[in-house]
Formats: structure tokens, sequence, C-alpha cells
């Protein structure tokens, strides 16, 4: 295109030369047949090439003007002359400059579809800095670019050519002033350079706000258009790249937002489930102390038997009450704790060692063959009382007892000892059972969990520590659990001890 | 120091003008002085204000030996001679006279230089009074000399190295160029020494010109004054050979 230009421009020029340099050319016509040429090479070439050609064809017709004005001296008609040249460069540089602006205005759009492509594109910041600097540079024809953008106190930089501000300074000073000012910087010379380095620096801005700066180096010129250009160039880029962010964030926050919903569900599905379980659990559970106290009382109330038997008859019915009991204020407990509410005390002080021997009483002789199990208490001699409800600690210990009279062989020993420790009194709880498996461990005290080895086999129903560890909690105690496969388990809790002075709790 | 110079080149005019002073020695006082203050100028701009001084009472001293004795005239050539060192010792990277420009550069000085010759010659040919031809040599010798060690020097460094390279810093190419050909040409047809003839002011208008413009471009496209001091030298001595035939 430029070639075939500059081709044509030749033939035009020198066609016209061949042409006016007969003696029939007229003057007229010499002024209006330069014109051709002068607006060609300024159309196809630009504003310097066109007035180049203008001074060309002046210079052509400047012999015969100069050797007018030695043979007639300064005449209106070396006036005129002068007047032609003034008109040829006018058109020239009027020709020009508007071919100039199309051009401009063209590389304008072409350079924003680029930039717009590469934005596009989803890339770490920092790749995005590059591409953009690298489809703007060649497209700008600089010395230097270089791309800054503020992301909160962190700042990425892209820089393509050699900067002579950055190799001045330690720190490129337009781009500090573009992003502290939030204007655009021009420098018409950057200096330390045999020929000007004209410097533009123009803001990035998202929604009022300075997020970097786009900061450009020629050597040579730096029209206005052209500085024009470059400031919506980087009001284009600001905007771009903060879209981008925003686009990103909001796929982010999106994808954050499925995977929360998705666990939620998830959490609820298998509450649902756990619930069910439970009811059917629960409902096995209530059960079995019923049957059991309606087939004894049944037989109770039909059958005449020894004094003995009755006995015999009326503790089981005893033991399967409270078991029931138990069951029905492990539930209740549960629910209340699990909408929040806080567990209904009437703290007391209470001694430890007469609530643990109450509370072992009723398990005596309960194995499955039906000998009697070994409870050893053994509580350190003149333990201080403890301020707790004594029921609640009344069920504390007995669903811990259970727990260890469940998951352990019958006829193994159970132990359970009382101590005074700093302010307060630890009770322990040890089997030789079975013992809990490290995953099941960080979850026994969870509400509806039960070990996987035991729900198969065991019943219960998963609210027993649940409840015990809410029990001691609600008592300002701490529980421990303690135990490994095949060794069995202690279970550890410690409550406050009553201060004698101060209490005002009454003696239970 | 300008003003003393200023006042120099006026008591020069004033007195030739009264017939106190022969007048072609008015003129001769007259250009050396202006030369002077362009170089003492251009060097302080540049950074060396001493050597500007140096400079100036150079082109003085030069002026008047030339003036006393035709062989005086290659007095005119220390000039250079000081500014070569002083460039050597990279004291004159701001009048554009830091590294070695490049061939090209060079080459476009001196297609510049004979491009306008050749002009010159095709003009001198359409005339009817106009000629070239080679003068005595101490003549043409000592022409040489001054346009070589003076008249070009002093000009390109001044309008050139230090006033269109400032301005051009500080514009565009466009208007620095517009000051610099406009002080050129003031700077030529303020010359006593130019004959008064119409053909000869429209001749130097446009020649002159043209060499600024060029000149110019070619400061700019390089950032070197030599290739411009060269198109300057060559389109000088072309005109020295110009005789009324
Ligand atoms: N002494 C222990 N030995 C072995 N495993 C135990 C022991 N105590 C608790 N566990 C494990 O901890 C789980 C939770 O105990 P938790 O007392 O809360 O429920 P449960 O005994 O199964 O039912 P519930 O007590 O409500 O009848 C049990 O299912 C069991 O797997
Ligand atoms: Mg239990």
């Amino acid at each position: 295109m430029r070639r075939a230009g500059v081709l044509a421009l030749v033939v035009t020029t020198l066609a016209v030369a061949a042409a006016l340099d007969t003696p029939a050319a007229s003057a007229a016509a010499s002024r209006l047949a330069w014109l051709v040429p002068v607006a060609l090479g300024a159309v196809t070439l630009g504003t310097r090439p066109g007035a180049l050609v203008a001074l060309l064809a002046v210079s052509f017709r400047a012999p015969d003007i100069l050797a007018g004005v030695e043979r007639d001296g300064l005449t209106a008609v070396t006036f005129d002359a002068a007047g032609d040249a003034v008109v040829l460069l006018a058109a020239a540089v009027m020709t020009g400059s508007l071919a100039a602006a199309a051009r401009l205005q063209r590389r304008r759009y072409e350079a924003l579809g680029a930039v717009q492509r590469v934005l596009a594109i989803e890339a770490p910041l920092e790749r995005t800095l590059r591409r953009v600097i690298a489809c703007l540079d060649w497209r700008l024809g600089c010395a230097a670019l270089t791309l800054t953008l503020r992301d909160g106190d962190a700042v990425a930089t892209a820089s393509a050519g050699c900067s002579a501000l950055a190799a001045s300074g330690n720190r490129d000073p337009v781009t500090r002033e573009v992003l502290r000012s939030g204007r655009i910087v021009y420098l018409a010379d950057a200096g330390g350079q045999p020929r000007p380095r004209r410097v533009l620096g123009a803001p990035l801005t998202a929604a009022g706000v300075t997020i970097g700066a786009l900061v450009a180096e020629r050597t040579g010129e730096l029209s206005p258009p052209e500085r024009e250009t470059l400031v919506m160039l980087a009001a284009h880029v600001g905007l771009g790249l903060e879209n981008a962010r925003l686009a990103a964030m909001n796929r982010r926050a999106a994808s954050e937002l499925d995977t929360k919903i998705a666990a939620a569900t998830h959490r609820l599905a298998e509450a649902d489930r756990a619930k069910s379980a439970i009811v059917a659990l629960a409902s096995h559970e209530l059960r079995t102390p019923l049957a059991a106290l309606l087939g004894f009382s049944e037989l109770l109330a039909t059958l005449d038997f020894a004094r003995d038997e009755v006995r015999r008859l009326a503790g089981i019915v005893r033991r399967e009450t409270a078991r029931l009991a138990r069951l029905v204020d492990d539930v209740l407990d549960l629910s209340r704790i699990e909408r929040g509410l806080p567990v209904p005390l009437g703290p007391r002080r209470v001694a430890v060692a007469a609530a643990l021997e109450a509370a072992v009483e009723i398990f005596a002789g309960v194995d499955a063959d039906g000998t009697g199990r070994r409870f050893a208490i053994e509580c350190e001699a003149a333990l201080p009382r403890v301020v707790a409800d004594p029921d609640a600690l009344d069920r504390i210990v007995k669903n811990l007892i259970a727990n260890a009279v469940k998951y352990s062989p019958p006829g193994s020993p159970v132990g359970i000892t009382a101590r005074a420790v700093e302010g307060a009194v630890e009770v322990t709880v040890a089997d030789a059972g079975r013992g809990i498996a490290p995953e099941a461990r960080a979850r026994v005290f969870e509400p509806y969990y039960r070990a996987p080895d035991v729900v198969r086999g065991v019943p219960g129903t998963g609210l027993g520590l649940a409840v015990v560890k809410a029990l001691v909690e609600a008592h300002g105690g701490t529980i421990t659990l303690d135990s490994a496969p095949g060794a069995g388990t202690r279970v550890t809790f410690r409550l406050p001890i009553a201060r004698e002075a101060s209490s005002a709790a009454p003696v239970d | 120091m300008l003003a003393a110079l200023g006042a120099l080149a006026g008591a020069a005019a004033v007195l030739g003008g009264h017939g106190l002073l022969p007048p072609r020695a008015a003129a001769l006082i007259a250009v050396a002085a202006m030369n002077a203050a362009f170089i003492a100028t251009a060097l302080a701009w540049a950074g060396a204000p001493g050597a500007g001084a140096v400079a100036a009472g150079l082109v003085l001293a030069a002026s008047g030996a030339a003036a006393g004795h035709p062989a005086g005239a290659i007095a005119y050539l220390a000039l250079p001679a000081w500014l070569a060192s002083l460039a050597r010792g990279g004291r004159l990277v701001g009048l554009g006279l830091g590294a070695r420009p490049p061939a090209p550069a060079l080459l476009a000085g001196a297609a510049l230089g004979v491009g306008l010759i050749a002009h010159l010659a095709l003009t001198v040919s359409r005339t009817r009074g106009y000629g070239f031809a080679l003068g005595p040599p101490s003549v043409v010798l000592s022409s040489l000399a001054y346009d070589v060690g003076v008249n070009v020097p002093c000009a390109e460094c001044f309008l050139r190295g230090a006033l269109f390279n400032r301005a051009q810093r500080r514009w565009s190419l466009h208007g620095a160029m517009a000051l610099a050909v406009a002080l050129g040409l003031a700077r030529y047809l303020a010359d006593p020494l130019l004959p008064h003839a119409s053909e000869v002011l429209a001749g130097a208008v446009f020649y002159v010109a043209l060499l600024g413009m060029g000149n110019c471009w070619l400061f700019w496209r390089w950032g070197s004054l030599v290739p411009g001091t060269l198109s300057g030298i060559l389109l000088f001595e072309g005109y020295r050979l110009l005789v009324v035939s």
C-alpha cells in the first residue's frame, strides 16, 4: 500500500515536472498541477512527506522565479510565486494532517479491539498486563511502555522497551505522579538523551478512582492526537481490567456459594438420615424396657411367687424403669441443648462419694450372664463437696457407668475413682472393654454419633456422651475421654468444688 | 558579556553609518561581534560559560587578524580546534557534539549540502548576470577558513545546538523549527557583508530557509550537530564561488 503510494507519487511528480518544463505551461497550470503530487504525497505518506513534496515543488519553480527577480526586481509576479509556495505548503499540511488523523483513528480502533480481545481472556493479572503491553507496544511505536496497576497496597507492573525514566531514577516519577494525582502528565523531554524523549502518563480509572497508570515514552515526536489516543486507550484498559477483576470476583463468589450450598445440603441430608435412624432406634430402645415392665408386672399381678422371687422381679422392674427414665431424660436434655436452651439445674452442695455409690447400686448384678459385675469405687478420704445438681450428677455418672458396662465383656471390672484436684473433684470411670478407634474418638461427644463397630450389635442412641458433656459443661466443669482400641476406656470429668464460706447452696 | 558584544556591534554600525569608520571595517566588526555573541551564548547554554568567553575572544581575535593580513584568516581555524577539544572532553554533549554521528547522518548532511549546491547551480544557469568562478586563491582560502572556522560553527552551535535543541525539548519539532529558521533568516538578512541586490536577498531567503529546515530535521533525527555543519559548509562554499559575470 505504502510502496504503491510512493511509486504513484514519484510518477506523478516526474510527470508534472516534465509537463511544466515546456515553455507552453502557464503559471496558473503549474500552480494547479503541483497540487496533485503534493496532495497525493500527503494522503499516502502523511504530513511531513507531503510538506517535503511541496518544498520540492517550490524548489522546482524557484530557479525561474529567482531569475525573474534578477530580471525585473521584486514584482507582483514574485509575490504571486511566494503565495503559491504558501498555498502548496498549506495544502500539504492540511491534507496530510487530515489523512494522518484518519489513519490514527483507524489505528486507535484497531488497538482498542486488540486490547478488548486480550482483556476477554481470563488470566492472572500479571499475565494480562503483559499481554496488554505486548499488543499496545508495536501498535503505538513507543520506545518504552509501562503499565502499572494498583490493587489495594499491591502494585503490579508490566513494561516493554527501554525506559529512560526508569533508567534515570530509582522509580519512574511519571507513574508515581499519575498514581498520586490521577491526572494526565506530559513531559516534552525526559532528558539525558541526544534526541528529545517525550513522555506521557495517563491514568487508568474505574468508577472515578485511579487504579493505575499507562506511561508511554517516544523518541522524537508524540503529537497531541497521539497523546489523546494514549489517554483514551488508558481509560479503556482501566475499565477493561476493572471489569475483568469484577467478573473474576463474581465467578469466585458464585463458585464459593455453590460449594457452601452443596455442603449445607449434604449436612442437612445427613442430619435428616441421622434423625430418622434415631427415631427408629429410640422407639426400639423405648420398647425394650416397656416390654420388660409389662411382662414382669403382668407376671407379678397374675401369679403367686415366693418372696425372694418377687424381690428379684421387682428389682428388674426397677432397673428397667430407671433405664427408661434415663433415656427420656437424655432425649429431653438433648432437645433443649440442640435448641440452644440452658439445662435447668438446681445446684446444691453434693458429696460425690455418696452419689457414686448410689449410681453403682443399680448396676449391680446386671450382666448379660446374670452374674454380678465388679465395681471398684475408690474415693479419696475427706473429699470436698461439689456444687452440682444432684439429679444431673446422677445422670452423668449413670451414663458413664452404663457405657462402661455396655462396651466391655461381662465380668470385666469397672473402676470408679474420685479425687480432689486444684479447685475441683475429678471422677474417672474406667473399663477394660473394646475401647474406641482414634477416628471415632473425636466424634463420640457428638449427639447421635455411635462408633461404627457398635452400631450393629450393641443397643444405644448415641445421646449419652453428648448429654454428659453438656451437663458437665453447664456445671462449669470439663470432660475428657482417653481410649485405645482393645485397651479399655477412661472417661474423666471434673466438677468445681463448693467454697464452704461463700456458697449459698444448700447441702444435699 | 553579551551586552558588551551587542554594544560593540551597535557601535560599529553607528560609527560606520556616520562615516567615522570605513564601512567595510564597521561591517567586519559587527559581524565578528554577532558571531562571538552566538558562540558565547551557545556555550553558556550548554553549561560552559567560561569556554564561551574564550570562544568569543577567539572569534574577535581571529577577525582582527584576518582583517590585518590575508594570511591572518588561518586564525579562524582556532575556534573549531578549540570546540573539537571541548567536544572530545565530553563538555559539548548539550550542543549535540557528544558521540560520533552514524554514517547515514553524515551522508544525509552531505546530500543536503550537495543538493542545495546543485539547485543553486541550476538557478545560476538561468540568470544572466551570475556565474561560478574560482577567484584568487588567497580570497578563496580565507573565505573557506571563515566559513569552516566561524560562520557555520557559530550559526549551527547557536541556532541548532542551543536554540532549536532547547525549543524542541519544550515544544514540538515544528515550533522549534519555525523559531530556528526565522532566526537564521534574520541573521543572514542582517549580515552587512551580504550584497543588497534584491535577487541575492531572495536567493538568501530561499537557500537559508531550506538549509535551516534541513539542518533542524537532521539535528532532530540524529541528535548531532555534525551533519548540519557539513551541509552548511558545503552550501556556503558553493555560494563563495558565485561571481557576477
Ligand atoms: N466405655 C466405652 N467403651 C467403648 N466405647 C464407648 C464407651 N463409651 C462410649 N463409647 C462409644 O461412644 C459412642 C457414643 O456413646 P454414647 O454414650 O453417647 O452413646 P451410646 O452409648 O451408643 O447410646 P446411649 O448412651 O445413648 O444409650 C458409643 O456408641 C460407643 O461407640
Ligand atoms: Mg451410652
